[in-house]
């Protein structure tokens, strides 16, 4: 099956994994402008245009966009002209951090008029957690916070962020924002009990998988405690905890780590099928056993 | 996000054996937006080209599962559809913002079957058929109301494909009125109840959805009093029917319906009303 995706006027042929939300297929290709907010379809960092039509690309099957054009704020701006919207960001700096402005724009520049007149509605998808919005509808506004003082003139007036620019073309660097030649993935095994002594975990399945790196497991970890809940003062709570403990006390601790060449091949190493034998009292997985303790 | 269990996308115009772990892809917003661990293949029904919404010689509405939310907002409502502001009225009933419409389908909103789904209040208030297809092609129709039992609980079997939905011209014909109630603004729907007034014989048939578990319908062959509308909503919802979820506290949600019920008495079969 041949694949063919446009991406800001440039071609691409890599077909997407299967699964692959378009997301992570754009920021594959280095399109760092797109961000990872929710990941879940809420927050809209991610937002892109297909066609010309605002999509959050973190629910957005990858293998949807075959043979579509798509537009990422890398490409809002033509031919070295920033577009209106991003100039206007810039102009009432709407933005603080900026993680979540290319959503903004890729959002606020494919609104028409009517949805202009009802911003709470309009932009209900998009999150910002550092502006709280007035800033941002300002920019959508058109109006102008910025001032150009002449040098020696600037101390006290409202000059732009340095950042600026870099946040609204999506070219500023964030977390993750880099290419790592030989990345690996880690992902956790966690506890389904509140209460557990582990007896034994079996790793050779999930090191046989391809692809797995490593598996760390209490066996790996220093059998040095440390406080999992801290306080101000280091001596108001106990040290409790290893950082992969043969005990578990709440739902969720990790339990194992799987280390391997992409995100998705650990989790299928660390995917056990639980199967709970009510007389003796076990849990197990392909991969570890335990006793659960006060169930 | 990405889905790293599944290890095949098919298009759906292959018609290859179901198999267990095989999910109906629609437009991807709900599967792609929650890890699907059980979830091997997804069968893409993106490229069946079906008439997004065509209206037939009788005049209903047939609406393809894969029909987008943002297609339905748009399709011109012809001024004898009477109901025809209940669908941008519930379009906007969505937690999700305008963007997700654009892919979200009408069809994947019912087989989701939430209590909040405002396609299934929708298209029960206008006494929508389901027309669904098995694996062997036989098929068979089922009203809206009848297609979710419970939170997220629907009749479909496995395998079984929603192809659309159908709203009788009659019932595009009724007068409505809606509300809707969130713990916030422009929240997700903790009540939402829509009425119906049949354009032939005057029949008034209530619709509560988002605050019960599944969608739950009255129907009132002649104009109600107040103290027939309280004792149908007494009498149709079971108190273990009202959802509880942090959208909404039972009590609340039967307090909403209550209240939501006779408000649209009121509009609906007094003098007066809008």
């Amino acid at each position: 099956m041949s694949f063919e995706v446009r991406v800001n006027d440039q071609d691409f042929d890599a077909e997407p994994r299967p699964g692959q939300c378009l997301r992570t297929y754009l920021r594959d290709r280095g399109w760092f402008g797109v961000k990872k907010g929710c990941d879940a379809g809420d927050c809209g960092a991610c937002t892109v245009q297909v066609d010309g039509k605002p999509v959050h690309s973190c629910i957005y099957p990858a293998v949807c966009a075959e043979g579509r054009s798509v537009t990422t704020v890398e490409g809002l701006a033509k031919d070295g002209e920033l577009h209106p919207m991003q100039q206007k960001f810039l102009d009432a700096q709407g933005f603080q951090c900026g993680f979540c402005t290319a959503g903004f724009l890729m959002t606020t520049s494919a609104l028409d008029e009517e949805q202009l007149t009802d911003l709470p509605r309009s932009l209900k998808g998009n999150l910002c957690r550092c502006t709280g919005y007035r800033a941002i509808e300002d920019a959508i506004r058109g109006v102008r916070h910025t001032e150009q003082p002449r040098a020696g003139q600037a101390v006290g007036r409202s000059l732009g962020a340095p950042a600026g620019p870099q946040v609204v073309t999506g070219t500023a660097r964030y977390t993750f924002d880099i290419e790592v030649e030989g990345l690996l993935h880690m992902k956790l095994l966690r506890s389904p009990h509140p209460h557990a002594r582990i007896i034994s975990i079996d790793t050779s399945a999930a090191l046989r998988a391809p692809g797995v790196h490593a598996v760390f497991t209490h066996h790996d970890a220093p059998d040095r405690l440390y406080s999992s809940a801290r306080h101000e003062h280091p001596t108001e709570d106990p040290d409790d905890t290893r950082v992969l403990d043969d005990v578990v006390r709440f739902v969720g601790q990790r339990v194992a780590a799987v280390v391997a060449d992409s995100e998705g091949l650990p989790r299928r190493a660390a995917a056990g099928s639980p199967s709970s034998t009510r007389n003796s009292r076990t849990w197990s997985t392909r991969s570890w056993r335990c006793c659960p303790v006060h169930q | 996000m990405d889905l790293n269990t599944v290890v095949e996308v098919c298009d759906a115009r292959r018609r290859e054996t179901w198999r267990p772990g095989d999910a109906w892809l629609g437009g991807g917003t709900y599967l792609f937006s929650e890890p699907q661990p059980h979830i091997r293949r997804l069968i893409d029904l993106s490229r069946m080209d079906w008439e997004s919404l065509t209206v037939t010689a009788e005049g209903d509405l047939e609406i393809a599962a894969t029909c987008t939310i943002a297609e339905l907002s748009r399709f011109p409502k012809p001024t004898h559809w009477v109901a025809g502001p209940l669908f941008e009225q519930c379009c906007r009933a969505f937690l999700a913002s305008w963007k997700i419409w654009n892919m979200a389908t009408v069809g994947g909103n019912l087989c989701n079957g939430l209590p909040a789904g405002p396609m299934i209040s929708l298209t029960a208030a206008l006494d929508g058929i389901c027309l669904l297809q098995s694996q062997t092609g036989a098929v068979r129709q089922i009203p809206v109301a009848d297609f979710v039992v419970g939170a997220g609980v629907k009749v479909l079997e496995p395998g079984e494909l929603l192809r659309s939905i159908t709203l009788p011209a009659r019932a595009l014909g009724s007068r409505t009125a809606f509300r809707q109630a969130s713990l916030y603004g422009l929240g997700r729907s903790g009540a939402l109840v829509i009425g119906a007034l049949d354009p032939v014989d005057g029949m008034l048939t209530m619709t509560v959805t988002a605050s019960t578990v599944r969608p739950i319908r009255m129907r009132f062959a002649l104009p109600p009093n107040a103290e027939a509308v309280r004792e149908a909503v007494e009498y149709a919802i079971a108190p273990d029917e009202y959802y509880d979820d942090i959208h909404g506290l039972p009590a609340w949600r039967r307090h909403m319906t209550f209240r939501f019920a006779e408000e649209i008495r009121r509009e609906l079969t007094e003098e007066g009303g809008r």
